[in-house]
């Protein structure tokens, strides 16, 4: 009793403290035979004239909040895209959905649920709400989500629906590191990763992972892709669970801040234009 | 003043200073061994009196998430926490509720090197930090002597990343400094 006193003091939850719009839905899988709550959140920089950028957070039922406030709070002070943020439930098949191989507390379903995510829920969202069909998506996720971000970062880039990756306190432990196999396996068959990729670990969650990280880290910088825009963060003072919000709003930071100078130069470029075209007349 | 030195000097004295040992369990993503040892002072001799202590906590991660194919060599993982400890000592008959707060450090160590067979590689890594730490400790013991006292020891952090002090709990052996 004393103990589940002192844990039940000791919780805190995330509260949805969001401006914009929140919608839920289910998705049943073909591919997985299992169905996926779908939470939505329309910030109020979504726009249904323009194609906005889409946002996709693994472990919705625990993520979806903390996200969601994020995207809320840059949203309003202009520092993220137009965009839609939908974080995919059904969190406690996480051991099933986002592990690369059949292992200890894993079932290896990385690939099935990777194809779920590119052939049915990505085409379900961008024929409901106004989403930038080009491979442009973002990907986001902790812990065994971290996992499944690499996994889906390592997958042929043809065909892969995102570009963004953010992954907070990977499982780099997961099959005693069977992640970097991916890594190799992409390297062998590609010449080029174009891709945002943000990676933070809690400086508190251990040697495997501690090791892991700056081996991955080192590993992906001397392949010298030419198109990899990479930051890889240790946060300080923080275990596993303490990193997640701090790595979320550092990586969408990170990985928008290419696409703001983009966007940037695409604005100066149409004001140029359009001075030019009023000074002619 | 010369009747109140002879008046005190005529008191029983019942509480004394003591000296307490104990082994824990502690973590909250990962299990951590260790022990404890703590000085105690009664500050009055009432029966339930105030005590001020200090003690000094260690536990250790001797596997981490480590496996045979990817594993840590000369690793050390541990927390070295010195405290203060502010308390309060109920006593009835055979058993004794401390409630106290201790207020201090947390030091975190993690230095070592992995051994990655599967994939191929060996890296150093080491990470070395210093926390702020308290919190609120509960200790009910059972009187078994005059002397000494058994009991269980329970922590709980009041920070907000328990990783810097994760939640502690025990057995412990208490011994009294009897005064003469």
């Amino acid at each position: 009793m004393i103990i589940c006193s002192f844990l039940l003091f000791s919780c805190k939850k995330d509260e949805l403290k969001i401006v914009g719009k929140t919608e839920e839905f289910t998705i049943k899988s073909i591919i997985i035979n299992d169905d996926y709550p779908i939470f939505v959140f329309l910030p109020p920089n979504y726009n249904s004239n323009i194609l906005n950028q889409l946002i996709i957070g693994l472990d919705g039922e625990l993520r979806f909040d903390e996200i969601a406030n994020i995207i809320s709070e840059k949203s309003e002070n202009g520092s993220i895209p137009p965009c839609i943020f939908v974080a995919v439930g059904n969190s406690d098949k996480r051991n099933r959905d986002y592990t690369p191989t059949k292992y200890e507390h894993g079932e290896g379903g990385a690939e099935n649920y990777y194809h779920f995510l590119k052939n049915e829920l990505i085409p379900e969202l961008e024929s409901k709400y106004s989403i930038d069909t080009l491979n442009t998506k973002t990907l986001i996720g902790n812990s065994f989500g971290g996992l499944f971000t690499h996994f889906t970062m390592f997958q042929d880039r043809i065909d892969n629906p995102f570009n963004k990756f953010i992954s907070v306190g990977c499982s780099f432990w997961f099959d005693s590191g069977v992640i970097f196999e991916y890594e190799e396996d992409y390297t062998v068959s590609h010449t080029d990763l174009h891709v945002n990729f943000f990676s933070g670990m809690g400086s508190l969650e251990g040697g495997v992972n501690l090791a892991s990280f700056e081996e991955m880290t080192i590993r992906l910088k001397n392949r010298n892709y030419s198109n990899l825009n990479i930051n890889t963060q240790l946060i300080d003072k923080h275990g596993h669970s303490g990193t997640a919000t701090i790595g979320f709003k550092k990586g969408l930071d990170y990985v928008f801040s290419y696409l703001k100078n983009t966007l940037n130069i695409t604005l100066v470029y149409c004001f140029y234009s359009f001075c030019s075209r009023h000074y002619h007349k | 003043m010369f009747i109140a030195s002879i008046a005190s000097a005529q008191d029983t004295t019942t509480n004394n200073k003591s000296i307490e040992f104990g082994f824990i369990v502690a973590g909250n993503e990962a299990l951590y061994y260790g022990g404890y040892g703590k000085f105690s002072m009664p500050l009055s001799q009432k029966k339930h009196y105030f005590t001020l202590g200090a003690s000094l906590t260690s536990y250790f991660d001797f596997k981490g998430e480590s496996t045979s194919e990817a594993y840590l060599k000369n690793d050390v993982d541990m927390r070295i926490l010195p405290n203060l400890i502010a308390g309060y000592s109920l006593n009835f008959n055979k058993f004794q509720f401390n409630f106290e707060i201790p207020i201090g450090l947390s030091i975190a160590i993690t230095k070592g090197t992995l051994v990655n067979e599967k994939i191929g590689f060996e890296r150093d890594y080491s990470n070395n930090e210093v926390f702020f730490n308290y919190g609120l400790a509960f200790t009910p013991k059972y009187r078994i002597n005059e002397k000494n006292l058994i009991g269980l020891y329970a922590f709980l952090p009041l920070i907000e990343d328990k990783a810097q002090s994760g939640y502690q709990f025990g057995i412990s052996w208490t011994t009294f400094i009897m005064n003469k």
